[in-house]
Formats: C-alpha cells, structure tokens, sequence
C-alpha cells in the first residue's frame, strides 16, 4: 500500500511547519462508489498522472489556531465548513434523508442513559493542529460541560458518526482516513442508499481502520452476542436509524 | 532545480474536480472558494501577509511556486525589454496583481496595461483594464497553458504570452473566447525568429530567451 503521507511545502509562509498529512481526496474523480464489503479502506493516493501534480500549484493551507481566527473575524460567515488536513473545506450539499438521519442518531444515542457522555451533532472537533472537522454526530467522553470552553479534541472522541448520502466516497477516503489517524475508536457510516450501518473499529496510524462489519437493515449494533462498547450507546437497531 | 528529485507532493484536489466544481450551479463541495473581496479581507485581517507568496485562482488560494534562478533571470529581462518597447506609453509591472472578477487575484510574471501610467493609481489593475499578459514557465507549463490559459482567456485578456523556457520558444495566444476559456489563435515563436507586435514592436526571440550558450562560458 501505498503510504499517505503529503510533503508540506514550507513555503507557504505559516509561523510553523504543518505536520505531513494525508493526501486528501475530496470528490476526486475515480474514487469508487461501491467497493466490495469485506474490504478494509484505505485513503486514495492520487497519482501524479490523475492530477498534474508536477506543475500544479501548492494549494494554501492554514492550520486551526487561524482558521478559527478566520471565524472570529467574520472571514467564514454563512458558510458551513470544515479544516481537513489544513484545506478549508466545504460540505458536500446534503440529500432530504441526510438532516433527518443525523437527528435519529443523534436521539437515539442521547436517549442512552449514560450521563457520562457527550452527544452532539454537526459540531466541530479538533483532531490535530490542522483538522477541524464537523461530524455529523459524535460521542465524547462526558460530562458535556468538559466541552463548554473548548470543542472535544481527538482523545476525548468515542464515536464519530457520518451519514453518507452524497458524499460516500469522501466518507470512506478522506473522513476515514482523517479518523483513524485520530486515533477516534469508532467511525460509522451510515449508508442513506444501502440502509447499512457500516461499522469501523481498531484505528490504525495508517489511517486505516483494521475491522470493519457492515450491518443490514434488520440488524442491530452493541446487541448482548457483541460485547463491545456497549456502555457508550447500547443497542443500536439499524432499522431505527433509517426508519 | 532540485524539486523534481523527490515524488512530487500531489494537491488534494485535482484540476479537473476543481473545474468541475466551479462548472456546476451547486457547489458539490471540496474547497472553499473565496471572491477577491474575501482574500483582501483576509490580507486586512492580518491573515494572510504581504509576504506570502498566494494567489487566488477561482476561488482558490494557491502557492506561488518558487521559481529557478533562469526564471528569474529571463523574466527581468523580459520585463526590461517590454518597459524599453512601451515607454510611456503603457502601464507595465512584473509580478503584480490583477483582478478577474468575482473569484481571481492572480499575479501574472508581467502585465501591460491598456492605458498609461497614471490609470491604476491606488487600485489593483483590472483584467479588463489588460493588453497582455505573459508568463514565463520552466516547471509550471503545463499550469499556464491549461488553468492560468482558462482564466485569462475567461476575462478576455486580449493577449496571451507563454515563454517556454524548456523548449525555448514563445506562444502567443490571441482572440479569447471567454466561454470557451479559450484562445482561437496561437502563434509559436521559436530561438532565431523575429516577430513584429502591434504593442511592442519587434520581438527578436534570442534576445528574449538570452543567449544560453554564452551564459554557459
């Protein structure tokens, strides 16, 4: 496997190196839509032929100490965005299923009766010095007021959940690979198309999760046969989520 | 130079996403595009500063790569040449920004500008505003002839210069047609030709190229 590893180019005039990150693939042309199931993903290294990447410009990155200046300063307003490996990014405009699905998540897991977690939806996380995404939900360890001053880091995550619609591919590469570097225990997507719950755990500092089981609709995740993290969400029916 | 060495870093998202992107109604996501308003806010919010090299490019803020000492050398030169050929007659300036409107800042190699000096006093010129643009590419080539290409030619720059240091020898792109991003003529001028140009009269290409093989004595 190829690794996904990105020289910084220092000429970018920040204070500080960033540190090498992954190749991101937002919308890259080729990334597949449907792989088979068994198959552990791995980010997409774009080849030099795919991209030009010889005489194509460095893109500008910045890392999350200005790209939250940039939101105090008004820079980003009316606009929902996140950091991805220092690229300012955009969301991938959401199909009707998608707001209703996070909400669903979202309710179930704060229906647990775990006071000891934090649930939140489409709230930012810092992952590293250069990633701040927004998860469409996540689980962190509690209690909610540990996040009043400061958004949850990688460390404090238990779960992270995206509801894939539209942006599947981006899911499955870049998400996941930003996730498992994370170190984040736990990464699921909810396929909208497939009415599958797929379910990554063991993050790699690849950036690969080394288990993955996907569940079908009639399935259910943290059942009694599963003794996995049960206590963070207990059982997850996946007819639940889609329903 | 040495940055071909090593595998070269490949950028997050390639051209032909970003063109896609910017192509379509909807905004499929991938990178935050920003108007040249923004990138100046950014510059006044202390964000980004003078001295770093960026530039937007449909919405895009990127890197100016750096550039090799024969670059450099020939860019000068060039510029000295231009500014002999224009006199007073037309604002001239190397490395200096131009406006594309809503979503380009570029900074081409050079410029020369459709009105005298005095035109631009305390403003970014505008592409409208542009007789010619040139750049000179050595690594970026392929860069320049497809996007840099593309964006002069969508704002109807009427005249396009390439200076291929590789292969030495200059194109000359001619009549945009904006909603193609493209130019409908191209004229290649090879080491040992002349060429005579409405605005800056004739162009011999061994001087524009310097001499290579004295300059390695």
């Amino acid at each position: 496997m190829t690794s996904p590893t990105r020289e910084h180019d220092c000429a970018c005039g920040l204070r500080k190196n960033l540190p090498t990150m992954s190749t991101a693939t937002l919308n890259s042309p080729g990334v597949p839509a449907v792989e088979p199931v068994a198959q552990v993903q791995s980010p997409k290294v774009l080849t030099v032929s795919e991209t030009s990447a010889a005489t194509g410009p460095q893109l500008w990155r910045c890392d999350v100490a200005t790209y939250e200046r940039m939101i105090g300063e008004g820079l980003l307003d009316g606009f929902r965005g996140e950091l991805i490996d220092g690229y300012i990014t955009t969301e991938m405009p959401a199909g009707d299923k998608h707001a209703y699905i996070v909400e669903m998540a979202t309710d179930l897991l704060k229906a647990r009766p775990a006071g000891a977690y934090a649930v939140a939806s489409q709230y930012p996380v810092v992952l590293d010095e250069v990633s701040r995404p927004e998860p469409d939900v996540w689980v962190a360890r509690g209690p909610k007021s540990r996040y009043r001053e400061a958004v949850p880091r990688a460390e404090d995550l238990l779960l992270v959940i995206e509801v894939a619609d539209s942006a599947l591919a981006t899911d499955r590469t870049v998400k996941l690979g930003l996730y498992a570097r994370a170190a984040v225990p736990e990464y699921w997507i909810l396929n909208v198309a497939e009415r599958q719950l797929e379910r990554h755990t063991s993050p790699q500092a690849d950036g690969t999760y080394a288990e993955r089981r996907v569940y079908g609709f009639g399935e259910s995740v943290g059942s009694r046969e599963e003794s996995l993290k049960g206590e963070v969400y207990g059982e997850v029916t996946v007819a639940a989520l889609f329903e | 130079m040495t940055a071909a060495a090593a595998a070269p870093p490949a950028p997050a998202v390639p051209a032909q996403a970003r063109e896609r992107a910017r192509e379509a109604d909807a905004d499929p996501g991938g990178y935050r595009r920003l108007s040249v308003r923004e990138f100046d806010a950014m510059f006044s919010a202390g964000i980004l500063t003078e001295g770093e090299k960026v530039e937007l490019v449909v919405g895009i803020i990127v890197q100016k790569k750096g550039t090799g000492s024969v670059h450099d050398y020939i860019l000068g030169h060039l510029l000295t040449l231009l500014t002999f050929a224009v006199g007073k007659r037309h604002t001239i300036r190397g490395q200096s920004p131009i406006v594309i409107p809503e979503d380009s800042k570029p900074e081409p190699d050079i410029w020369i500008s459709k009105m005298g000096p005095d035109a631009h006093y305390g403003e970014t010129a505008n592409a409208k505003d542009i007789a010619l643009v040139v750049e000179v590419a050595d690594s970026s080539i392929d860069y320049d002839r497809g996007t840099k290409l593309g964006l002069y030619a969508e704002a109807g720059i009427p005249e396009y210069w390439i200076v291929d240091l590789k292969e030495r020898l200059l194109e000359c792109y001619t009549a945009p047609a904006p909603e193609r991003k493209a130019y409908d003529t191209k004229h290649t001028y090879r080491d040992g030709q002349t060429f005579s140009h409405a605005l800056v009269g004739e162009i011999v290409l061994a001087e524009v190229l310097g001499n290579e093989a004295a300059s390695e004595q």
